[in-house]
């Protein structure tokens, strides 16, 4: 038997899709006019179309410096360990914690494990040069006293790269357990009876039932990751970076900051945003295209 | 039936698990001493995780400012209206993109996802803003951010995890589309809803480079903008040196900082834990059987 | 007949209404820092005042404009684009300025000066305004800076005491002064010594090592052009200064972690003061008091006594150190503006001593005194007594400074809350005195090159990277990685950038 399609009724559907995209439409696509400001030789007084055309100028500039090289490859860095060794953090956070039958201790867990979220980078970097400093942190007086060699977390580039993806890792792992502890809820609980019967032990569980019921949202939440891969927030590689370790703290976002500083040139900053916007979708169709075949889960 | 390896198992998880709950813990144990410290004692760094020479000081400070307060108050107002908008809004895109017999399902995908990487800046949105008469509202602090591409596309694949014959039967038996959302998706789907109801609220809560720009009026200020001017006053005195101001307006006191934070940051704080409630498990029993 | 006198009464009131001058809206930027209560910025005494007293005889309706002070450039960039900027709009940024002049975005303010400025000509000086010439044009009015210096030496009298030694008037005299502190230790700190608070070099210092140099040569140096100092590598005598740092850093001198201390957040050294632990410091404006550090340093150290010395001199005796330009904020009129006439009037109404007092800080007699020395001691009201004057200076923007005719008044003014039996009203004086000596301005240029908007901040940045890692690094690497770097900076535009701003600067000066 064919399933009727109730065609008088697709409208609805069409009907509640109406105002966000409405929304979508007049606040992100209507300002996108405003990406041409990256092929002019802006200026405020002559607004966005009376400015005077530059085009690829503007490009040219920004890729003939080496400093804005430099950056892109940090940010690829930064950003590329984070995701090798950070993206599993939530999952882990989260499987364990699914693994508690104490409904008080889940919830104690589950609320602290996400503070770090909500502190600001401000508080973070002091608290960090605090614990990790060379000769003033915690940790090293710590390590001295026990007898080994104080660790240059915060002043030698190749430590300061892992110390920042920790960092980062702490801050946001507890929060992203969040989505995944969502997710597990829709798990048939009946699978886990059946396999207790079947006398499979929590680990067994976890990798049948559990893992495999979290995959969507993992494979999306992963392929949105890898489109962000060109992009990096400001204040973190900011605030974590000093003058010792600049070769590798030197990101995208700082590299605008700092172009911005002399008389804010919005056509650099614009261009520059456009640039990651187009590599950052080309990582993303290439994440989404490898996921869909893979395993069937796709954005689309 | 549990075993003594499972028991010790037990024990070792909840172990790894205290291990980084006190990681996560201690810093903000540390800002709550800071706030009830007295301020010599937060300038000489000498409060570690308990408050040295404890005094309400900084937050009766506080309270007797009522601008804080009021800014609170505004930023909790502002959020429960965002939340409640843009969860409305998301949740009316989503379902339908999780619809197979909709039309162009992959092109209105395509334009989302688009919007979530390619952003004129500031100057034509805010260009656009003041065209539109919403400068120094609230809502120009809640359309633009209303949707968000990426809570959307979370929202869709967990929708999209409801198996199809649960709406396939509900038309069947002649239910609406808006029906079948309202009384079968959306109560089976209260786990996401709370989650991305708390993304959205979280940020919101803590954004305020919109807010900076958009609103002059005092009574609209978010307390995050509050908060960010209580800061910046502290860090960057030298500027007002070389404005010649006065000292006394300009600098606030280290311990009030911390206060701010405090105040800036419990009310979302207690979000989540009350969230919790509609992280049921099992939620889905009862409902496919037929 | 009735009718008749109706009518002409009506024609004659529609005449009179007609012909009237008509009520223009002037619409005037200020800061918003943040910390005022609501309505003071757009209605509190001050605001009504100048209502009553330049608004109201000149027809005019003053609206306030707030703008975030943290993100002035930016909201005023967006207000320009949008086409709302304020008819009197100000920034610090003088190459935005430069740009936006040459960008055609600025009314021409000269003609308007000359006819209703005079007041306002005399009191901000030729060259003070000459900084807002652009192509022979008046296109901003700049505001007079009353304070030029900002970075000054402090020494622990007590720990000088404790030892014999002189308060040093000379650098070496200074070094060995440091030096006696680690060893000996006079304040029993131990571990927390910090023999010299400063993070690197101070800019005091590096100055005393740049060879004699003209205005000229001043041109070339790459450096924010409103404040602060200048991130070249290659003025004359940048090695020698390095290496002295280096030096201090390699003796233990420097603060522990100095190298990795945030930019903006100097409370590890704030911490430090307070507990004792630095026996000298380079740094801001009367550091410990505009920080509110001394209730700190009263508690924990209440034998610490801080003088302030300059000792740091080069080879011809003379203590260099970088100082503002005489200007305090570019007042500028958009060109779009139809009311540049009423900013010059409002303008020049507001350069007159009287009315900037009464602004700052309301009426003798109810709202403050003045003491033996002329200087103002508001008096301690509440209520709606209060003048609520909110952030005082963000209102005179004529003026970056107090309302007094000699400098020494201002300096007794900004400090007379810290006089104490510790430190008397000369200490501050002498320390006000020493950070303006032989103050090396930034050189201005009325059209910066392009290259220099184009690369300068990367350079400044790359600069104060290299220099810090210079400062840091082993002793005997020292010579080799400066050649390196100073190559390298060099290399990446440093020299474009310099022979550029020479260039424009001959051209200018070409008479």
């Amino acid at each position: 038997m064919t399933r009727r399609r109730p065609l008088e009724q697709l409208w609805q559907l069409y009907a509640m899709l109406a105002l966000p995209l409405l929304v979508l439409f007049v606040f992100s696509y209507l300002p996108m006019l405003g990406l041409v400001i990256a092929f002019e030789d802006f200026s405020v007084f002559k607004g966005v179309f009376g400015s005077k055309w530059a085009g690829l100028g503007v490009f040219a500039e920004v890729f003939k410096m080496k400093t804005f090289w430099i950056a892109l490859r940090n940010t690829f860095l930064l950003n590329g360990l984070n995701l090798a060794l950070g993206f599993v953090a939530p999952i882990i956070l989260a499987l364990l914690l699914n693994e508690l039958r104490s409904k008080p201790l889940k919830k104690f867990f589950q609320s602290t494990l996400y503070l770090p979220h909500f502190l600001s980078w401000a508080i973070i970097g002091s608290l960090a040069l605090q614990l990790l400093g060379d000769n003033t942190g915690l940790v090293n007086d710590v390590i001295a006293r026990l007898g080994g060699a104080r660790v240059p977390f915060l002043s030698d580039k190749g430590h300061w790269v892992f110390t920042y993806t920790f960092i980062g890792i702490w801050q946001n792992a507890g929060w992203g357990t969040i989505v995944y502890l969502a997710a597990m809820t829709g798990i048939n609980p009946e699978l886990y009876e059946a396999a207790e019967v079947d006398g499979a032990d929590r680990w067994r569980k976890m990798w049948s039932i559990t893992i495999p019921g979290i995959m969507p949202t993992m494979i999306v939440l992963l392929v949105i990751q890898i489109g962000r891969l060109v992009s990096i927030g400001f204040e973190q590689p900011y605030i974590l970076g000093n003058d010792l370790v600049k070769g590798y703290s030197e990101v995208i976002s700082t590299f605008v900051y700092q172009l911005g500083i002399m008389s804010g040139r919005f056509n650099v900053g614009t261009a520059v945003g456009m640039f990651q916007s187009v590599v950052g979708l080309v990582f993303l169709l290439a994440a989404n295209a490898f996921a869909n075949r893979k395993t069937g889960t796709s954005i689309w | 039936m549990r075993t003594g390896k499972s028991r010790v198992e037990s024990v070792l998880i909840a172990a790894v698990l205290a291990f980084a709950a006190a990681l996560c813990l201690l810093p903000i144990v540390h800002e709550i001493a800071l706030s009830l410290s007295s301020n010599e004692a937060v300038v000489a760094r000498e409060v570690g995780l308990l408050p040295v020479e404890p005094t309400l000081e900084s937050y009766r400070q506080i309270m007797r400012d009522g601008t804080v307060m009021r800014a609170l108050g505004f930023s909790v107002y502002l959020t429960v209206l965002f939340t409640g908008i843009a969860m409305l809004l998301t949740t009316i895109c989503a379902y339908p993109l999780t619809r197979p017999e909709l039309r162009g399902r992959r092109g209105i995908m395509t334009f989302i996802v688009i919007t979530m990487y390619f952003s004129g800046g500031i100057l034509p949105l805010y260009i656009l803003i003041k065209t539109l008469g919403m400068l120094n509202t609230e809502w120009s602090l809640i359309l633009p951010l209303a949707v968000s591409p990426f809570n959307l596309i979370i929202m869709r694949t967990s929708l999209s995890t409801l198996p199809d014959a649960l709406t396939e039967s509900a038309l069947i038996d002649g239910a609406s589309y808006f029906q079948i959302l309202r009384k079968i998706i959306v109560p089976l789907s209260l786990p996401i809803i709370a989650t991305l109801s708390l993304f959205y609220a979280v940020g919101r809560w803590n954004t305020f480079q919109d807010a900076v720009f958009y609103i002059t009026k005092q009574a609209l200020w978010t307390i995050q903008l509050k908060l960010s001017y209580i800061v910046l006053n502290n860090t960057q005195p030298e500027v007002f040196i070389a404005e010649g101001a006065e000292s006394r307006l300009s600098i606030v006191p280290a311990a009030l900082n911390a206060a701010t934070v405090m105040i800036a940051t419990l009310p979302i704080l207690v979000a989540y834990p009350w969230l919790q409630r509609y992280f049921i498990k099992g939620a889905m029993i009862g409902s496919v059987k037929e | 007949m009735k009718r008749l006198v109706l009518v002409i009464a009506a024609i004659t009131l529609l005449l009179a209404v007609g012909c009237a001058p008509k009520e223009r809206t002037l619409r005037i930027e200020i800061f918003d820092r943040g910390n005022v209560q609501p309505g003071v910025l757009e209605n509190g005494p001050p605001a009504q005042w100048i209502q009553k007293a330049f608004g109201d005889p000149n027809h005019v309706k003053i609206e306030w404009v707030p703008v975030p002070r943290p993100k002035e450039v930016e909201k005023l960039q967006l207000m320009m684009a949008a086409g709302d900027a304020p008819d009197l709009c100000f920034t610090y940024d003088a190459v935005l300025v430069a740009k936006y002049a040459n960008e055609g975005g600025l009314a021409d303010l000269t003609k308007s000066l000359a006819r209703d400025g005079k007041t306002l000509s005399s009191f901000i000086g030729k060259d003070a305004l000459d900084y807002g010439v652009f192509n022979g044009k008046q296109y901003a009015i700049p505001g007079k800076r009353q304070l030029l210096g900002i970075s000054g030496t402090w020494i622990r009298k007590d720990w000088l005491d404790k030892l014999g030694l002189p308060v040093p008037k000379t650098r070496d005299e200074w070094l060995n002064a440091v030096r006696m502190f680690k060893a000996k230790d006079p304040g029993k700190c131990g571990a927390n010594l910090m023999a010299v608070g400063d993070t690197g070099l101070s800019w005091n210092i590096a100055y005393s090592f740049y060879e004699p140099n003209t205005e000229r040569d001043r041109a070339g140096w790459v450096g924010p052009t409103s404040t602060k100092a200048f991130h070249d590598m290659a003025i004359p005598g940048t090695k020698e200064a390095l290496k002295f740092g280096n030096m201090l850093n390699a003796e233990g001198l420097l603060p522990k972690d100095w190298a990795l201390w945030p930019k903006n957040d100097m409370l590890n050294l704030q911490a430090a003061i307070s507990k004792g632990y630095v026996g000298t410091f380079t740094n801001n404006l009367a550091y410990p008091w505009f920080y509110n550090l001394m209730p700190a340093i009263q508690k924990n150290c209440p034998e610490c006594e801080w003088v302030p010395i300059d000792p740091f001199t080069n080879s011809e005796g003379k203590t260099p150190k970088y100082v503002y330009s005489p200007i305090g904020i570019f007042n500028m009129v958009p060109a779009s503006s139809k009311n540049a006439d009423l900013v010059v009037k409002y303008l020049n109404w507001m350069a007159d001593l009287k009315n900037m007092t009464k602004i700052m800080f309301g009426d003798e007699g109810t709202h403050y005194d003045l003491d033996a020395n002329g200087l103002i001691v508001p008096r301690k009201l509440s209520g709606d007594q209060v003048w609520e004057a909110g952030n005082i200076l963000d209102r005179v923007i004529i003026l970056n400074g107090r309302p007094y005719d000699s400098i020494d008044k201002a300096i007794m003014a900004q400090t007379a809350s810290w006089v104490d039996a510790k430190y008397p009203a000369q200490v501050f004086l002498d320390h006000y005195k020493m950070v303006q000596k032989d103050g090396v301005p930034p050189v201005r240029l009325a059209s910066p090159p392009d290259s220099l908007s184009k690369q300068g901040a990367m350079l400044m940045d790359k600069a104060e990277e290299m220099m810090k890692q210079l400062i840091a690094a082993k002793p005997a690497e020292f010579d080799a990685m400066f050649d390196k770097m100073q190559k390298e900076w060099l290399d990446m535009g440093g020299a474009q950038v310099k022979a550029d701003m020479l260039a424009v600067y001959d051209k200018e000066h070409k008479k």
